[in-house]
C-alpha cells in the first residue's frame, strides 16, 4: 500500500474542499473497492478522505413521498431499516442480495453508486425506481435524475468534483409492483445480468413501467422498448411477460470469459420476462 | 475416555492458536536487518531476452541490488525434476549432474512461459522492491507460442528445449494395448469420447513465502518457507541446486495456510533467496501476492483424454482404452510427471474389474506454467473419465447406471485385486458403499422428484460418482521402479521421558490435516498416557529425521503408522523392563492402560513413567538392555492403500437460464480405520469443496498468445460457502491389512468423486435434450447451449 495522507472531515463542505483542492484525493466510504482491491487502486492516492465522520451523510428519512438515504448508509442498514421495510420492502429485498453479508455490512449506497462499475446491482434498482442523486461540489449542491448521473459517469468515470450526498427514492404509487432478479457473477459476486422492474397498475392496465438492466452491458440502461410495449397492456395478460414480446434489439451486450454476449442477451430477456411477471403479480398484492 | 482416544472425534489441539490469530505463518516472521525481494515476471510466453537494463531501477529509493540470471548462473544449478517415468525414453532440460533438470531460478537467454522469473529486486521494504520492477527495462524478441500438448507435438510446432525435440517429455503406457483393441473389436457396444479437463488453481488462503538467512560466521543457511516437503527441499537445494553441504542447510516450516498440493514442490524462491542472502549479506524475505501466485505456483489437472469404453448389452464392461495428452508446462515441476502418468494412468479402472484396460499418456512441454498436483491429484481426472463413461454406457444400453456399477464393481471376494494397470487394491466393499449412498439420496423415488421440479421450471437430475483413490504413498522400491528419484518410507521417533511425558517426532508435514492431534492420539492411545502428555515435533529439519512430508493422503496411514509401530516397540521394551522391575518373567506380565502389570495380580504393576524413570537412571537394567526409553521406527508400507466410496449429487437446472444448483449431496466414504472421525469429516468437507469448484466454475484460461487470463479471484471463481450444497455424509469402515491400525489415506481421497457425480447429475437432467456430455466446468452458459443443441 502506498503512503498517503488520511483526512476525516466532519462536514460535507470540508470534504468537498479537500477533494477538489488536492490532486488524486480519493473519498473513502465503506472501503470495499479501494481497500480490498488491488494495490494499484491506491498507488496514486495522495489523500484518503474518510467520509465516515460526516453525520449528515447517514440516515434514512421519509421526505415528500420519497425515502432519502444518506450516502454513507450501508447496504445492510438499508435492507434492515424499518422505514424501508414499511414503505419499500422490495428495495430491502433487492439490496439484500447484493454481494454477501460481509460486503453489505460495509459497502455504502453512495460508495457503491460512485464506483460506477457496470456490473454492480444498484444502478438497475435505482433506474427502475426513478431515483435522484443529490450531489455536492465546489459550485454548490444539485440534484440530478439517476439517468443523468449514470450518463455523466459513463462520460467521465470517477469524477471527483462532486460528492454523492444522498440518494432519494420516490415511494412507488399504490398498485405498484417492484421486482429485482439477478444472475450472480461467479467470481465477483456482482451482477452478470440483472433486471429491475417497477410497474404500476390502474384499472387493470399497466399505467407506468420502468424496466432497467445492469451487468450485461457496458452501462446500466433502461429498456425503453420493453417499457413501451408494456404500457397500457393488461395487467393480467400474458403478453407482457412472454419472452417473445421482449425486445432487446439495439442493445450492445458484453461478452467475456464468464458469459458471451449472446448468453447475456438471452439472460436479459429471460430475467426481464420474469421480473415483469413478478412485478405484475405484486401490483395487485 | 481417559487415554483411549484413538478413534475418538476429539477437538484439535491446533485450533485455539489458529482461530485466535496466534499461530505464526511465514509472512508473520521477521528477522533483524531483513530486506525484501520482489520478482520480475516475464510478460511473454516465449521469447529471447535481447536486453535487460536494471540501471535505472537500481537507483530507485531503497533498492539494494538487482539480480539477473547472469548474476547467479555461477552460483546455482537449475532446479530438478525427481520423477523420471521408468522404462521409457524421456527428455528433460539439462542438469550438470545428469538428473532431470527443470528451470533455472532466473531466466538467462530465454523465457518460456508468462510468469517466468526474469530478475530479482532486493530492497529495504517490500513496497520499494515491487515499485522497482516496472523500472527494469527488458527487451524481448518474441518467438512463436504453443499452448496445448496436442499442438506442441505437431511437426513444425515451436520447440521449447533443445534437449527435447518434438516437445515430448515422455510417452508412458500401462496395460495391454493389443488385448484392449481386440476386446473393443469384439464388443457389442463401443463408446468413443473426448474429455477435456481444464487446469485448476489451488487458491490456498496463504500465498507462498520464503525467508532466507545466511550466517557468514558459521557458513550456515536457514530457510523458513511454507513447503509440504522440508527435507526434500533441504536435500534438493543443498545437493542438487546450490552444491553446499547438506548439514549446512536447515529448513523450518511455520504454519501453512492451506496448500492442497501447491506447496509440495521445490520452487525458485527458496534456493534463490539463499544465494541472494549470502550475496547481499542480509536476511531476505519474499511473500507472493495473489495475482503473481497464478504464475509462480504450479497449475493442476489439465488433461485431454480420448477414451474408449467397450462392453456388452448385458452391462458388463469388456475393455477400456485411454490416450491422454497433458501439457506439463514449459518446464517439468519437481514431481510433475507423476500425476498424469501413474496417478491417473494406473487409476482409470476406478471401482471396476475391467478385464482389458490400457492407458497411454503424452507428457508434453508447452508455453505455460508448470503442472503439479492438487487435492485429488491424478485420481480426479481418472474417476471423471471412468464414471462418465460408465454413465454414458448405461444410457447407451438403457440400463440404470447404478446397476451397471454393481455389475462391474470389484467384489469383496476379489481382494487383493490387481487392476491390470499396476495397482493392487487392498480391501473394499464397493457395492455396500454404493447402495448406502443411493439410499441416503433417495435414488429410488427420483422420478417423482423430477416431475415436481419440472412444475417449477427446473430440470432435476441425479448422478453417481464412485471412487477408488490410491492413498498412502508408498512402498519405496515400487516408487523407485515407477521413476521416483527419491523415497517414500515413513519415519518416527517416540521418546518417553523420565517424567512420563512423551515426545513423538514425525516425518509428516501438517498443512491443515490435524496431525498434531491425530498423531498424539495414536501415541496416547497405544502407550496409555493422557494426550496432554504427548508432544509432537515436526516441520524442522534440525532434529527431525529425514521425512517425506505430507501429500497424496499419506500422513496418517504411513507416517502415523510409523508412530504406531514405534509405540509397539516402546511397549515391548517397557514390558521387558517392567518385568525386570517386578521380578517377574516376561510371559507373566502384560502392558495395559499405561502400565506393566502381572497377569496373576494386577495390583503388582509399574507405570510407564516408573519404567521410563528407571531406564533414565539406568542404575539397574537387564543385561544387554540400553538405557532410556526411545525408539526410532521406519515404516515402508508394503503397498499403497485404496480408500473408496460413492457420492450422489442431485442437481436442479433452471430450464431457461441453465443456472445449476446442487440441491442435495450425499456421500459414503471408507478410509478404513479412522483415527479421528471429526478430522476425517473435515477433510471430506474440504475435498468436496475442492471438487465443486472445478465441476461448476473453476478453470485456468490461457489465450492463444500464452497470456494467462485467470490471474486472481476476480477472474478465477472459487466456491463460496453460498455455493456449497447441503451434504450428508456417512462412512463404512473396511480396514486395510497394510498397517497396524487398518487405516487408509483420507485427506484428498473423496475429491475425485465430486465432479463426476455432479456432471452425471447434469447429464441426467438434460437427457431429454439428447445431451451426452458437458465438459467441466459445467457453467450455466455451457448447459444452456447444450440444451439448445450447440
Amino acid at each position: 500500500m502506498s503512503a498517503f495522507e488520511y483526512a476525516a472531515p466532519q462536514s460535507v463542505e470540508d470534504a468537498v474542499a479537500l477533494l477538489t483542492s488536492r490532486p488524486e484525493a480519493r473519498p473513502l466510504a465503506g472501503g470495499q473497492k479501494i481497500l480490498l482491491g488491488r494495490n494499484s487502486d491506491l498507488s496514486n492516492v495522495t489523500v484518503l478522505v474518510d467520509l465516515g465522520r460526516i453525520a449528515s451523510l447517514k440516515g434514512i428519512e421519509r421526505q415528500d413521498g420519497a425515502l432519502r438515504i444518506g450516502a454513507m448508509t450501508t447496504l445492510n442498514e438499508i435492507a434492515s431499516n424499518s422505514l424501508v421495510g414499511k414503505e419499500l420492502p422490495a428495495l430491502a429485498e433487492a439490496i439484500g442480495i447484493i454481494g454477501d453479508a460481509q460486503l453489505r455490512n460495509r459497502a455504502t449506497i453512495g460508495g457503491n453508486l460512485a464506483e460506477g462499475d457496470p456490473e454492480y446491482d444498484l444502478p438497475a434498482i435505482l433506474l427502475a425506481l426513478a431515483a435522484t442523486v443529490d450531489l455536492a461540489g465546489a459550485k454548490g449542491r444539485r440534484t440530478v435524475a439517476i439517468e443523468e448521473y449514470l450518463k455523466g459517469q459513463s462520460r467521465s468515470p470517477r469524477t471527483r468534483d462532486e460528492l454523492v450526498i444522498s440518494v432519494t427514492i420516490p415511494v412507488p404509487a399504490a398498485n405498484s409492483g417492484v421486482a429485482y432478479l439477478r444472475i450472480k457473477h461467479p467470481a465477483r459476486l456482482t451482477a452478470l445480468c440483472a433486471v429491475a422492474a417497477v410497474l404500476t397498475a390502474e384499472r387493470g392496465r399497466i399505467a407506468a413501467a420502468r424496466v432497467a438492466l445492469s451487468g450485461a452491458t457496458d452501462h446500466p440502461t433502461r429498456l425503453e422498448a420493453v417499457e413501451k410495449a408494456l404500457l397500457n397492456g393488461p395487467v393480467n395478460g400474458e403478453q407482457g411477460a412472454s419472452e417473445s414480446a421482449i425486445s432487446v434489439d439495439g442493445i450492445a451486450f458484453r461478452g467475456d470469459v464468464f458469459a458471451s454476449a449472446e448468453y447475456r442477451r438471452h439472460l436479459a430477456r429471460v430475467l426481464t420476462g420474469r421480473a415483469i411477471k413478478q412485478a405484475l403479480l405484486r401490483t395487485t398484492a | 475416555m481417559g487415554t483411549q482416544v484413538l478413534g475418538a472425534p476429539i477437538k484439535r489441539k491446533e485450533d485455539p492458536n489458529l482461530l485466535t490469530g496466534n499461530a505464526k505463518f511465514t509472512a508473520d516472521l521477521d528477522l533483524p536487518n531483513i530486506a525484501h525481494v520482489a520478482i520480475l515476471h516475464s510478460p511473454e510466453a516465449h521469447a529471447k531476452i535481447k536486453k535487460l537494463d536494471a540501471s535505472v531501477a537500481s537507483r530507485l529509493p531503497g533498492v539494494i541490488r538487482i539480480f539477473t540470471g547472469a548474476d547467479i548462473s555461477s552460483k546455482m544449478m537449475p532446479l530438478v525434476c525427481i520423477f523420471k517415468p521408468a522404462g521409457v525414453e524421456t527428455q528433460f532440460p539439462p542438469h550438470p549432474y545428469g538428473v532431470p533438470g527443470a528451470q533455472t531460478a532466473l531466466a538467462t537467454d530465454k523465457v518460456r512461459y508468462v510468469g517466468e522469473w526474469v530478475a530479482a529486486v532486493v530492497a529495504e521494504t517490500r513496497k520499494q522492491a515491487y515499485d522497482a520492477l516496472s523500472a527494469i527495462d527488458v527487451e524481448y524478441e518474441r518467438l512463436p507460442v504453443v499452448t496445448t500438448a496436442e499442438e506442441a507435438l505437431r511437426p513444425g510446432a515451436p520447440q521449447l528445449h533443445d534437449s527435447a525435440p518434438g516437445n515430448l517429455c515422455a510417452h508412458v503406457s500401462f496395460g495391454d494395448k493389443k488385448a484392449a483393441e481386440d476386446a473393443i473389436e469384439k464388443a457389442e457396444v463401443v463408446l468413443r469420447e473426448k474429455f477435456t479437463i481444464p487446469r485448476q488453481l489451488h487458491q490456498a488462503n496463504e500465498t507462498r513465502a520464503t525467508i532466507a538467512r545466511y550466517d557468514a560466521a558459521t557458513d550456515e543457511y536457514t530457510l523458513w518457507t511454507n513447503t509440504q516437503i522440508p527435507h526434500g527441499n533441504r536435500f534438493m537445494i543443498s545437493s542438487l541446486v546450490l552444491g553446499i553441504p547438506y548439514n549446512k542447510l536447515r529448513v523450518i516450516v511455520p504454519n501453512i495456510g492451506g496448500s492442497y498440493g501447491s506447496k509440495g514442490y521445490l520452487y525458485q524462491d527458496a534456493p534463490l533467496l539463499l544465494v541472494l542472502a549470502k550475496e547481499v549479506g542480509r536476511p531476505l524475505k519474499w511473500v507472493d501476492n495473489r495475482e503473481d501466485l497464478s504464475v509462480t505456483t504450479v497449475h493442476a489437472r489439465g488433461q485431454v483424454q480420448y477414451a474408449t469404453l467397450a462392453g456388452n448389452r448385458d452391462g458388463t464392461i469388456a475393455a477400456l482404452s485411454v490416450t491422454n495428452y497433458v501439457n506439463l508446462g514449459a518446464y517439468p515441476a519437481t514431481n510433475g510427471p507423476s500425476t498424469p502418468s501413474i496417478l491417473t494412468g494406473r487409476s482409470v479402472t476406478g471401482a471396476y474389474a475391467i478385464p482389458n484396460p490400457f492407458y497411454e499418456a503424452y507428457l508434453v512441454y508447452a508455453n505455460s506454467v508448470m503442472l503439479g498436483p492438487a487435492r485429488g491429484a491424478g485420481r480426479m481426472e481418472a474417476m471423471f473419465l471412468i464414471e462418465r463413461l460408465v454413465d454414458m454406457f448405461a444410457r447407451e444400453i438403457g440400463m440404470d447406471p447404478a446397476e451397471v456399477r454393481r455389475k462391474n464393481m470389484v467384489r469383496p471376494d476379489q481382494f487383493p485385486y490387481e487392476n491390470r494397470l499396476g495397482w493392487t487394491y487392498d480391501s473394499g466393499e464397493y457395492e455396500a458403499a454404493l447402495n448406502r449412498a443411493l439410499d441416503m439420496a433417495g435414488y429410488s423415488d427420483i422420478q417423482q422428484r423430477k416431475a415436481e421440479a419440472r412444475k417449477n421450471g427446473k430440470l432435476l437430475g441425479i448422478g453417481i460418482g464412485s471412487y477408488v483413490t490410491i492413498g498412502g504413498v508408498g512402498p519405496s522400491s515400487r516408487m523407485g521402479k515407477e521413476g521416483l528419484i527419491g523415497s517414500t518410507w515413513a519415519s518416527a521417533i517416540v521418546r518417553v521421558h523420565q517424567t512420563g511425558d512423551v515426545t513423538a517426532i514425525t516425518g509428516c508435514q501438517p498443512h491443515g490435516q490435524g496431525q498434531i492431534t491425530t498423531f498424539a492420539q495414536i501415541a496416547a492411545h497405544e502407550l496409555g498416557v493422557p494426550i496432554e502428555k504427548v508432544e509432537i515435533i515436526h516441520s524442522d529439519t534440525l532434529g527431525v529425521p529425514y521425512a517425506q512430508g505430507s501429500y497424496g493422503s499419506r500422513s496418517f496411514s504411513v507416517e502415523g503408522a510409523a508412530i504406531y509401530e514405534a509405540c509397539q516397540l516402546v511397549k515391548q521394551k517397557a514390558l521387558q523392563m517392567g518385568a525386570h522391575l517386578l521380578g517377574a518373567e516376561e510371559k507373566d506380565v502384560v502392558y495395559t492402560e499405561g502400565k506393566v502389570q502381572t497377569k496373576a495380580d494386577p495390583g503388582r504393576a509399574k507405570t510407564l513413567q516408573e519404567i521410563a524413570s528407571a531406564l533414565w537412571f539406568a542404575w539397574d537394567v537387564p543385561a544387554g538392555m540400553a538405557p532410556g526409553l526411545e525408539v526410532t521406527s521406519y515404516f515402508d508400507p508394503p503397498d499403497f492403500n485404496f480408500p473408496f466410496g460413492t457420492h450422489v449429487a442431485i442437481v436442479e437446472i433452471d430450464e431457461q437460464t441453465g443456472a445449476t444448483e446442487v440441491v442435495r449431496y450425499t456421500g459414503v466414504n471408507d478410509v478404513g480405520f479412522m483415527g479421528n472421525p471429526k478430522v476425517v469429516e473435515g477433510q471430506m468437507h474440504g475435498s468436496i469443496a475442492f471438487g465443486i469448484g472445478p465441476a461448476l466454475m473453476e478453470q485456468v484460461i490461457y489465450d492463444e498468445n500464452g497470456t494467462l487470463l485467470t490471474r486472481d479471484l476476480d477472474t478465477y471463481p472459487i466456491p463460496r460457502p453460498s455455493d456449497m450444497p447441503e451434504f450428508e455424509l456417512d462412512s463404512t469402515v473396511t480396514p486395510t491389512p497394510l498397517n497396524g491400525m487398518g487405516a487408509k489415506g483420507a485427506g484428498d481421497v473423496a475429491q475425485p468423486a465430486v465432479a463426476p457425480a455432479i456432471v452425471n447429475a447434469i447429464c441426467d437432467a438434460l437427457s431429454e435434450f439428447g445431451v451426452r456430455h458437458i465438459d467441466i466446468p459445467a457453467t450455466p452458459e455451457k448447459i444452456w447451449r447444450a440444451m439448445r443443441g450447440n
